[in-house]
């Protein structure tokens, strides 16, 4: 399994384009529903695996991005009738200014107490979002316009194919991160900060725009979930919705672009099919099980299944990875 | 004198000489280094010449790994001033963070290394190329020219430095997966591509055998003619040290003991004594 994605490496974004992008599109309904939200939830898993599996930074205010972009564009299309695609961008950019503001206090934290601390601004966002006034609809939420790009209305699978297109636009933005001297300060970073200052490295700089990057990602994943669900409440501010990022990224494998998609596909899969095969009643206990089992026998993640290339960038990747 | 920002590039021009006696690079003038109650450097002082292998030896718990620290400004000094020649001036370390330091043309080695042993030896060389490249977050983003231009350049340079110090086999080998000496030899190689003007080596030869140290001993001199940076290393193994070495300091107890050439230092009494435990000398209480 390991050589054939070694030996063909498009074979991996093929097999992904027909499976999640292409095949769903066929049954539609629920069954494309899914698929959105994982392609959606891949985004958000992206933005995690810089910050926490390229710089080893845990932070746990996922959420608040992920919440801020659903609101900002659901409020900006709502009320201020500014285009989908425009919103989506502008609430991305909101959430990655609300990154940094929000890195700049808790950058000299490490690890765990780096997780403690960004939990915090979860609890605080949350309260604000119920609190807040009549553009937000506070503790019952808001409804949000459905998908149209240039005053066209997007159906469902439409939608699935924009969703994708951002995907991939965003797939290569974070590869030419990932090969520049800001993605190798990432892994500087997570294999010695003192060697990483000792090179000429500004690190507070670099963690920094590690945590706006990952704000923006999520940000943009929380846009584009709005228009799919067409309701947004404060439960998206939850503390569940940054663990699940967090999740994604460590059951699917740390630095992994293919550990990104395969995390989203078990965090937002998994529930589903046990729901479909029947176990609705226990469907969250056989969830943990399966959690902790992938953990168990996967220490580094799903994309481990198939091959252990790291991120591009990683040299080891460039020059063929596994010999 | 001036405080450096992000934005100074360490300059790549020689230091100009001034008439009968040459300036220092680095002057050391009364550091003070405590943690807690414990004073590790007292009032150390000391110059480094342009140019020049500068040993500093001592016996264990002399403060020698702890003034490079302060140095290369992991540690803060309580007390002192390290006046840096650059050719645009004095610059006070004391003002600098680490990565700034860095950026001055200081490189340096780790005692027990610090290598990105995740990582490959290409890119652990490559990421000290990283203060060479000038293009921005957006043009790396995006993939723009100058991004694709400088990547080209610097993995250029680090293919020779690899070169340099025979490492064109490992480099695509995972520094993990290298053997110490080989490891020891990759963070060499690291420093070396800051293309430095002053190298702090902390203890370089450590865990090596003789035949690998005789080696070394021809690899940094090497280098040094090559590049024409300043030396200053920690180093426990005397053959070496004498080898090399055009001045010596020592140090004994966190602080300065004696300084002069490895002939002068080899007899001087009271580094005799501080070596052999003062035993002869009866000076026990």
């Amino acid at each position: 399994m390991t050589k054939v994605f070694d030996t063909y490496p498009w074979l991996g974004p093929v097999l992904f384009v027909l499976a999640f992008v292409l095949a769903p599109l066929v049954p539609g309904g629920y069954v494309l529903y899914i698929f959105t939200l994982v392609i959606i939830y891949t985004l958000a898993s992206f933005g995690t695996n810089i910050l926490t599996g390229y710089t080893n930074l845990i932070s746990m205010a996922g959420a608040v991005f992920f919440g801020i972009g659903a609101y900002g564009s659901a409020i900006l299309t709502t009320h201020f009738g500014v285009p989908l695609v425009l919103s989506m961008f502008i609430a991305a950019s909101i959430a990655t200014v609300v990154g940094l503001l929000l890195a700049l206090p808790v950058l000299r934290l490490e690890e765990v107490f780096l997780a403690i601390a960004t939990l915090g601004f979860v609890m605080i966002s949350v309260e604000i979002a119920k609190s807040s006034g009549d553009m937000s609809g506070g503790e019952n939420g808001m409804g949000a316009p459905g998908p149209t790009l240039f005053g066209w209305a997007l159906d469902e699978r439409a939608y699935h194919v924009f969703t994708a297109v951002v995907l991939a636009g965003a797939l290569w933005v974070a590869r030419n991160l990932a090969r520049s001297r800001f993605g190798r300060g990432f892994l500087a970073i997570k294999g010695s900060e003192t060697a990483a200052r000792a090179l000429g490295l500004n690190t507070t700089a670099l963690k920094l725009v590690a945590f706006g990057v990952c704000a923006f990602y999520t940000g943009l994943s929380g846009a584009l979930y709005a228009p799919l669900v067409r309701f947004i409440d404060p439960s998206l501010f939850s503390i569940m919705v940054s663990i699940s990022f967090v999740s994604m990224v460590i059951v699917g494998g740390l630095g992994s672009i293919l550990g990104s998609v395969l995390g989203a596909v078990f965090v937002i899969g998994a529930p589903q099919l046990l729901t479909y095969l029947g176990f609705d009643q226990f469907q969250r206990a056989l969830y943990g099980v399966a959690m902790i089992l992938a953990l168990m026998f996967l220490p580094d993640g799903l994309a481990s299944l198939f091959k252990r290339k790291r991120l591009p960038g990683a040299d080891a990747a460039q020059s063929g990875g596994v010999r | 004198m001036r405080v450096m920002d992000d934005k100074t590039l360490p300059s790549q021009a020689p230091v100009v000489a001034v008439p009968g006696r040459a300036a220092p690079l680095l002057s050391i003038q009364g550091v003070r280094m405590a943690f807690g109650g414990i004073v590790a450097v007292q009032d150390v002082s000391f110059d480094v010449m342009p140019g020049t292998v500068h040993a500093l030896i001592g016996p264990n718990g002399a403060g020698k790994t702890t003034m490079l620290n302060c140095i290369s400004r992991f540690y803060t000094p309580q007390q002192g001033a390290m006046r840096y020649r650059t050719a645009s001036g004095d610059v006070e370390l004391l003002g600098c963070k680490a990565h700034q330091v860095a950026r001055l043309g200081i490189a340096r080695t780790f005692q027990n290394l610090e290598l990105f042993a995740e990582l490959t030896v290409f890119d652990n060389v490559l990421i000290a190329r990283s203060m060479a490249m000038r293009a921005t977050l957006v043009e790396a983003l995006l993939g723009l020219p100058r991004q694709r231009r400088e990547e080209r350049t610097e993995r250029e340079r680090v293919e020779a430095v690899l070169e340099g110090l025979n490492l064109q086999a490992h480099a695509h080998a995972v520094v993990r997966d290298l053997p110490y000496g080989t490891q020891k030899l990759v963070e060499l190689a690291r420093a070396m591509a800051l293309e430095p003007r002053l190298m702090l080596l902390d203890e370089p030869a450590a865990g090596m055998n003789n035949r690998e140290i005789d080696a070394l001993g021809e690899t940094l001199k090497r280098l040094q003619a090559s590049v024409q940076a300043t030396l200053l290393l920690i180093e426990h193994s005397m053959p070496l040290v004498m080898s090399i070495s055009d001045t010596i300091t020592v140090m004994h107890n966190g602080a300065f003991l004696a300084q002069g050439t490895p002939r002068e230092i080899e007899n001087h009494p009271a580094v005799v004594e501080a070596y052999l435990g003062g035993g002869k000398s009866g000076k026990r209480r």
